[in-house]
């Protein structure tokens, strides 16, 4: 990371600028984009060996799982991490993505695929007027006030005959054969993964961003500092509601059904928390971490364990393992160490 | 169950987990007697799990930086913890647990006792090194006995005169695993139906209200008014102990 210091001359005045060479950034710091480059084809190609995978429809299933997890736990990360507004409500952005897209589908018949992007946009305008109501609060406020948001959407569309009530609407499936069922799910879920990421990714290097952790560190330092606090918190929330609700919108589809209990649980939210938290909340590819990592162990832990209550007690103890290990998640306690590989150094 | 009997129960709740929230002690030994006034034990044990888990993995979040320091003692803790609660499940089957009760609820008045004795006084890193996989064992079999481990992790953390964020963590991190062993080993006896879970889940409602009111008070208190809310929550926890033990 190349820290921007303010240069002082030795009289006090501003040193005279010097007209270097712009260089090149050293050695792992390149590498970084190749290996990244090199895991996106390799995501992309996945698909493509169909005769190599034995589990091809489990494994491209997990795949597309892992993919909304890292995009929606980014998305948190960008008001939860960057911010420090810790909201247990985002799975309601989820549904609106989910409920939009699937309406659609049920009553007008239009594909998720096309739509997805109008939940986005429909969790966004959601977003930024909840985030205008409940942005008025911080801390422990703040948190309640999201879940009275997550209680208050579940009421809603359980008792909502339009949307189905509280047995949900039935999707009409994708009509493809069942053995390449799967992949227009997990290429669309890559996409979100992608432009979820390349959204904190961005959020994190601008002037947003710098405002964003400057209202994390001290609201009442930013906001003398000249930071728009309460445009910039309510952008955030806003903008953290966009590919959550894109990837509702497929993964109602994907499942064929749409329901309240599907998406309007604190449990989701939870997730996202947590998977932010223990990769690194604040950080780039903290969250992208942390999703690949639970998912892993939850997966692990039923191939290894089977569906039984024991797994309750591997996740517990990997969990408290990452926190006595990785106090501030993988990535943070890595980069503390001064550990980090150059290809997840993306702050 | 009445309206009044549930908001009675839930307030129960409240009391209990900003104990918890303050010191990293107390919710369940508040929370558990009140609801088992109504429901009965076993229901009561595997309804407060749920809130239980979900605070102490919450407290271990917000205190997590304490961690890399206190790691030393909680890691032969918690695996010697393993072993004990196999064998506290061995004596729940086998010896009357009022026997046990008594017997920790006077060290723990006697640790109470010593430490106003001498209050400046606490174990050297040596010593406590060498008591953390006893201190856990002993955790261990208290919590499968009688499904609580407060007595010992709390009174041999505290020893230790830690700053708060690190006794929250050490504490909390014990709890939650050992609660999880709880909430797998009743899930796997049938110990968990629909109600009960929901009712779980409505029990989380208090906690993850008066938790972050509680974390924030917790950090307000001074080093020496933090030492006195956790014994006064251990004090509490001896004097049940020994009533359970001799009623």
């Amino acid at each position: 990371m190349i820290e921007d210091r303010a240069a002082v001359g030795p009289d006090g005045s501003a040193p005279e600028p010097e007209h270097k060479e712009v260089q090149r950034p050293p050695g792992p710091a390149r590498y970084r984009w190749y290996v990244l480059a090199a895991v996106v084809v390799a995501l992309l190609a996945l698909p493509l060996f169909r005769p190599m995978i034995s589990s091809y429809n489990y494994v491209l299933t997990i795949g597309a799982l892992v993919l909304m997890w890292v995009a929606m736990s980014s998305s948190w990360n960008i008001l939860g991490g960057f911010a420090g507004y810790i909201s247990l409500g985002h799975s309601v952005f989820m549904g609106v993505g989910g409920y939009v897209a699937g309406v659609l589908l049920y009553y007008h018949g239009v594909s998720p695929f096309l739509t997805a992007p109008l939940g986005g946009l429909v969790a966004v305008a959601i977003g930024f007027l909840a985030g205008f109501i409940t942005l008025r609060t911080r801390g422990p406020a703040f948190i309640i006030s999201t879940i009275a948001l997550l209680f208050m959407f579940l009421l809603m569309t359980d008792n909502f005959e339009y949307l189905g009530g509280a047995a949900g609407l039935p999707l009409p499936p994708l009509e493809l054969s069942q053995e390449w069922l799967r992949v227009p799910f997990y290429y669309a879920m890559l996409l979100i993964a992608m432009g979820a990421v390349w959204t904190a990714y961005r959020v994190a290097h601008s002037k947003f961003g710098m405002g964003l952790r400057a209202i994390a560190e001290d609201e009442v330092k930013a906001e003398v500092a000249g930071v728009p606090t309460r445009l910039y918190k309510i952008s955030a929330f806003a903008m953290s509601a966009f590919w959550v609700g894109v990837a509702g919108a497929i993964y109602g589809y994907s499942i064929a059904f749409i329901r309240p209990t599907v998406f309007f649980t604190i449990a989701i939210s939870a997730q996202m928390v947590l998977m932010a938290i223990i990769g690194g909340k604040g950080t780039v590819a903290g969250p992208v971490v942390g999703a690949v990592l639970i998912y892993a162990i939850n997966e692990l832990s039923l191939v290894f364990f089977g569906a039984t209550e024991f797994n309750i007690v591997i996740q517990g103890t990997m969990l408290v393992a990452v926190l006595l290990f990785f106090p501030l998640g993988v990535v943070g306690t890595l980069r503390k160490m001064n550990r980090l590989p150059a290809f997840l150094n993306w702050d | 169950m009445e309206v009044g009997e549930i908001l009675l129960v839930l307030a129960a709740v409240a009391v209990g987990f900003f104990a918890k929230g303050v010191t990293g002690l107390g919710g369940p030994p508040l929370a558990i007697p009140v609801l088992a006034s109504f429901m009965g034990v076993e229901y009561a044990v595997a309804v407060i799990a749920i809130p239980a888990a979900l605070a102490n993995f919450w407290l271990m979040i917000e205190n997590r930086s304490a961690a890399s320091d206190i790691r030393w003692f909680l890691v032969p803790m918690m695996a010697t913890g393993v072993v004990g609660t196999l064998l506290g499940v061995w004596l729940l089957l086998n010896i009357d647990d009022r026997i046990m009760s008594v017997l920790l609820g006077v060290f723990m008045l006697l640790y109470i006792i010593w430490y106003f004795l001498n209050p400046e006084r606490k174990i050297d890193n040596r010593t406590a090194r060498r008591l953390a996989a006893p201190a856990g064992f002993g955790a261990g079999v208290l919590a499968g006995a009688t499904g609580i481990s407060a007595p010992v992790v709390g009174t041999y953390v505290h020893s230790l005169r830690l700053a708060r964020s690190g006794f929250v963590f050490a504490v909390a991190a014990p709890f939650f695993f050992l609660g999880l062993m709880q909430i797998a080993s009743l899930a796997a006896l049938g110990g968990y139906d629909q109600a009960r879970v929901t009712a779980g889940i409505i029990a989380c409602i208090p906690v993850v209200v008066v938790t972050p009111i509680a974390m924030r008070v917790g950090r307000r208190l001074s080093v020496q008014a933090f030492q006195y809310a956790v014994l006064v929550v251990l004090g509490i926890a001896a004097v049940r102990l020994l009533w359970s033990g001799l009623a």
